[in-house]
């Protein structure tokens, strides 16, 4: 009793208080308008209320001015202006050079303008503030990112004899579009593979159209038949050109879309069955590819609720890689190496890949992924030629704890991208050797190896034609290499400029 | 450079305002205004600020000399001389290129064509000093005697490149005499402000939503994936758009309003609330008043107007809505879109005269929203076979149902968004505020709690839409066509 009137006392306190300080506010904010608007004093209310309005545009000339004035000085100087955003991971665009084509034709301006905006003042507070905004644009969190592509049709299993042939796949989309993407090379021998030209403009790496629900993100898959077959040809391709020479291993790696998504929500989507799509790559390849299936023991594992996709970035996790290496160790006749006794388990807090870098989502932020990473226990060392030429010793395992939040993948496994790698188990005297081919994908894979084989050379397929001199074959002729693995994500295969990339690399 | 530019915003308009702000008489306040304009026009690209200052030249002399003239025959003559000059820089820049490409396709000559880039702004200053010069042969205005002046008139960043088509008539007397109190600065502000927010936030995103739902007319294969949009991403996408055009003119005609009064012009307004109109006459009423009211003073009414026989005004409409559509870009689309609406405006006119209004309210709305959405549809697609893919999918005859996934999700994603946007189309938030303004005279207390928030909400805005235009690379700037 005695308590309830205790607070009862203390809430009128309280509102006392509020409501002196409230009149206290209004009565200098009055002050000020009668000192902007320098009325003379006991008129009648009317008037007063017309005074208060010529004094309310006092307010609203001096707020704004004095906004606008601190604004401009703020965007003025130049030394506050970032020239690298974390977030984007990119470089921002740079004051230009004027030159007298660029100042004639209005390109300078531009480029003065795009500089402007791009590299304003406060720029990662305000683009937080838009995703903020953003953020309640909705009645329901879950939300699509970019423009969804109508995937080819695939074609069924059964029909695929083994090898693939051209153009005939139905796509379902106009007419039109199949003439102007038709390949120019059409009435081609089926093995021979013509390598088309390179877009030097064209991302590396492009994310397709995202779902995304609540803190996770998902990219769609498209199956795209024209570049299916150039992806088959080229696997094909390093078969036949390595028979006899080294087994050959091919594996196309779901994406978190497939696997992730519960079944409810994924057939109601418009992308493509990667299952059905994976079979369908498989059937078409040569007899002598040995192609590895991982899409059934990783639906199986993330069932059993297992860390197998990161939520905010488009890779998997070293925990579904080391399930997809134990399928390959079945497939090439070794015993895949035990997770808990040959790594050490290294945990990185606070990962926020490319699905963050993508939606800027404040979801995504508030919880982020962890990068778990396995270090083989007979060696730490990989000797690495990086992309800029040089070669140096470097660890398979990176403790990136200190990184910053969007590098904690791209830098833990192998040091990230890079032409061309080796690392060599000290304590395996076989003499065995695999070549893994991949992108990104591939990294967090390549630990395992070292444990399966006394030589595990890495090619990123994308970087190793501007460093490295050779193809495919010098190199596993050079080296001896006795079971080379393609190892990709199944955006890879629908991605022309990789596809272009990798062609170049098999030669 | 555009309003929505953050340079402009943070760097040019502060710095104007400052200089500006220092001079101490008008014509020194004009010098500024000029230097500033010049300055403006000339980023995007210097060599077509020959081409502006070329032709308020020429029409500076050719009005003096209208003046000058005793006959009314020579007057006609020297006129007919300012309007072919400027008509024949105008199709030149803006429409030979189309030509060229029509007349090769018809007969496969000339092999090559010249590209010309389209000098931003060049349909509104065109007309401007059309009117003008017209203006002085009619005697409503007398010619501008210094050419500096006349200069400053045509080429005020405030309307020069998106409008409002401001007539000399409505300024001739603030370009030499004018003043700004505190109410018309914080008018100004406020004005500006919101249209800054109405651009960076509503139009803008309005945009990125109707490329999903649409797919931007850009993209690679984009009539591919177009046929492959369900009938429901198709209508929201077109809904979209239809906002976006909307709010994204009126807003640079709001902003034109709000900086031309912050230095004392007093421009028309441009934008009535179209979207409420119950005909499509109301709806030409209240959509860009300059420019339809420009036709129809410069070109409907010398046509004889409406006071003769009824083939003979059926003709007048047409020319105008023919004009009027190619005005709005050298592509067949435009002119469809403008013989679309000559269509309309005949069956209201003279088919079913006054339907509308014998409808119920709410479906005479519809009817308009339908009408003007078709419109626009038009107005998007310069590729006219994407009309085609819409239209086949609205009905959903492109073989994707009514609803997707995709769509409900990214509909539901920014359905708040949409319909914020949508009020933002309706006069709801001005009327709220007059009532407020009302209802806060009661009170003294309420008047400052009124006036304060007032002060607040420009710079409110201003973060807001600077949050948006900060690092975003989607601002499109929709008037490079006119």
């Amino acid at each position: 009793m005695k308590k309830s009137s205790n607070s009862n006392v203390i809430h009128k306190k309280r509102a006392k208080l509020v409501s002196v300080f409230a009149r206290g506010l209004l009565d200098l904010i009055e002050s000020c308008m009668a000192l902007f608007g320098r009325g003379p004093k006991g008129l009648e209310r009317k008037q007063r209320v017309q005074q208060k309005e010529r004094g309310g545009a006092h307010l609203t000339v001096w707020f704004a001015g004095i906004f606008l004035t601190v604004m401009t000085l703020l965007a003025l100087c130049i030394p506050l202006r970032p020239t690298y955003s974390e977030l984007e991971q990119r470089e921002l665009a740079t004051f230009p050079t004027p030159t007298v084509a660029s100042v004639l034709n209005g390109e300078f301006f531009t480029d003065v303008s795009s500089w402007f905006s791009d590299t304003f003042p406060l720029r990662e507070r305000f683009t937080n503030l838009n995703s903020a905004l953003q953020s309640n644009f909705g009645i329901q969190s879950t939300q699509i990112h970019g423009t969804v592509e109508q995937g080819d049709e695939i074609p069924s299993v059964t029909d695929g004899s083994g090898a693939v042939s051209s153009g005939e796949q139905s796509s379902t989309v106009a007419p039109e579009q199949s003439s102007q993407t038709e390949p120019e090379q059409e009435p081609e021998e089926e093995d021979s593979v013509t390598i088309p030209e390179l877009d030097p403009d064209a991302k590396v790496e492009t994310l397709g159209a995202l779902l995304v629900i609540d803190d996770a993100g998902y990219e769609y898959y498209n199956f795209s038949a024209e570049r299916a077959e150039n992806y088959i040809k080229g696997i094909n391709r390093a078969a036949e050109l390595l028979d006899g020479i080294a087994n050959v291993y091919s594996m196309i790696v779901p994406n978190s879309m497939d696997i992730c998504v519960p079944e409810s929500v994924r057939s109601s989507i418009n992308t493509s069955d990667q299952s059905q799509v994976i079979e369908y790559f498989y059937s078409s390849m040569n007899d002598n590819v040995t192609t590895v299936n991982a899409f059934h023991t990783l639906l199986a594992h993330n069932t059993a609720g297992e860390y197998l996709y990161f939520r905010t970035d488009h890779h998997w996790t070293a925990l579904g890689a080391y399930y997809a290496y134990c399928e390959f160790a079945a497939a090439a006749g070794r015993t895949a190496a035990d997770l808990e006794t040959e790594f050490v388990e290294h945990v990185f807090e606070g990962f926020l890949g490319s699905f963050y870098r993508e939606t800027n989502s404040s979801t995504m932020a508030a919880n982020p992924d962890t990068v778990y990473a396995y270090e083989p226990v007979d060696t730490n060392d990989i000797t690495i030629h990086w992309q800029d030429g040089t070669v140096s010793d470097y660890n398979i395992i990176t403790d990136v704890s200190d990184w910053s939040a969007t590098s904690k993948y791209s830098s833990s496994f192998i040091g990230g991208d890079n032409p061309y790698s080796v690392i060599e188990n000290p304590n395996i005297t076989d003499g065995s050797s695999v070549l893994l081919i991949k992108e990104s994908y591939g990294n967090c894979f390549a630990p395992y190896l070292v444990e399966t084989y006394q030589y595990v050379y890495v090619v990123d397929f994308r970087y190793y034609c501007d460093t490295e001199s050779g193809t495919l074959l010098d190199l596993v002729e050079r080296e001896g290499i006795q079971d080379v693995l393609f190892l990709n994500t199944i955006s890879t295969t629908r991605a022309e400029n990789l596809i272009t990339q990798l062609l170049q690399f098999i030669g | 450079m555009v309003f929505s530019d953050l340079l402009f915003v943070f760097a040019f308009f502060p710095l104007n305002m400052l200089f500006y702000w220092l001079m101490p008489d008008i014509p020194r306040k004009n010098r500024v205004l000029l230097i500033f304009s010049l300055i403006f026009y000339a980023w995007a690209g210097p060599m077509y600020l020959l081409l502006l200052v070329g032709m308020a030249f020429a029409d500076w002399v050719v009005a003096l000399q209208v003046e000058r003239c005793k006959t009314r025959r020579s007057r006609k003559l020297v006129l007919a001389a300012g309007c072919t000059i400027n008509l024949t820089l105008l199709c030149i820049f803006k429409y030979l290129t189309f030509l060229l490409e029509n007349i090769q396709f018809l007969f496969g000559v000339p092999s090559e064509i010249v590209e010309i880039t389209l000098p931003i702004g060049i349909s509104f200053y065109t007309f401007q000093l059309l009117s003008y010069m017209v203006d002085v042969y009619r005697s409503t205005v007398r010619a501008q005697r210094k050419f500096t002046t006349l200069l400053l008139y045509v080429s005020l960043f405030h309307q020069c490149i998106a409008g409002p088509i401001v007539r000399y008539e409505t300024v001739e007397r603030e370009l030499t005499s004018r003043s700004v109190s505190s109410d018309d600065l914080a008018y100004g502000i406020r004005r500006f402000t919101v249209g800054l927010a109405k651009k960076a936030l509503f139009s803008n995103y309005c945009g990125s939503l109707a490329d999903t739902f649409l797919v931007a007319t850009d993209a690679v294969d984009g009539a591919a994936t177009l046929a492959t949009q369900p009938a429901l991403s198709i209508l929201l996408g077109t809904i979209c758009y239809t906002m976006q055009i909307y709010l994204d003119f009126s807003a640079y005609s709001d902003m034109a309003i709000g900086m031309g009064r912050m230095v004392g012009f007093h421009y028309l307004e441009n934008f009535l609330y179209p979207y409420q109109s119950t005909s499509i006459t109301e709806f030409w009423r209240r959509w860009h008043v300059s420019l339809s009211s420009f036709f129809r003073d410069y070109l409907y009414i010398p046509l004889g107007g409406s006071r003769c026989k009824r083939s003979r005004i059926i003709f007048n409409t047409l020319v105008v809505w023919v004009c009027t559509g190619f005005w709005h870009g050298a592509s067949w689309n435009y002119m469809l879109w403008g013989l679309f609406y000559f269509a309309m405006l005949c069956l209201e006119k003279f088919v079913f005269p006054n339907f509308t209004q014998r409808m119920p309210r709410a479906v005479a709305h519809l009817y308009v929203l339908l009408v003007v959405n078709f419109g626009w549809m038009l107005f998007r697609c310069e590729d006219l076979s994407w009309l085609g893919i819409e239209l086949k999918g609205l009905l959903g005859l492109n073989g994707n149902g009514f609803v997707s996934y995709e769509t409900l999700t990214t509909l539901k994603a920014n359905f708040i968004f949409l319909l914020a946007a949508a009020l933002a189309c309706t006069p709801l938030v001005k009327r709220l505020g007059e009532r407020l303004t009302d209802l806060c005279q009661r009170s003294l207390r309420l008047a400052t709690v009124y006036q304060t928030v007032l002060a607040v909400i420009p710079v409110a805005l201003t973060v807001v839409a600077t949050a948006c235009l900060v690092g975003d690379s989607y601002n499109p700037f929709l008037y490079f066509r006119f």
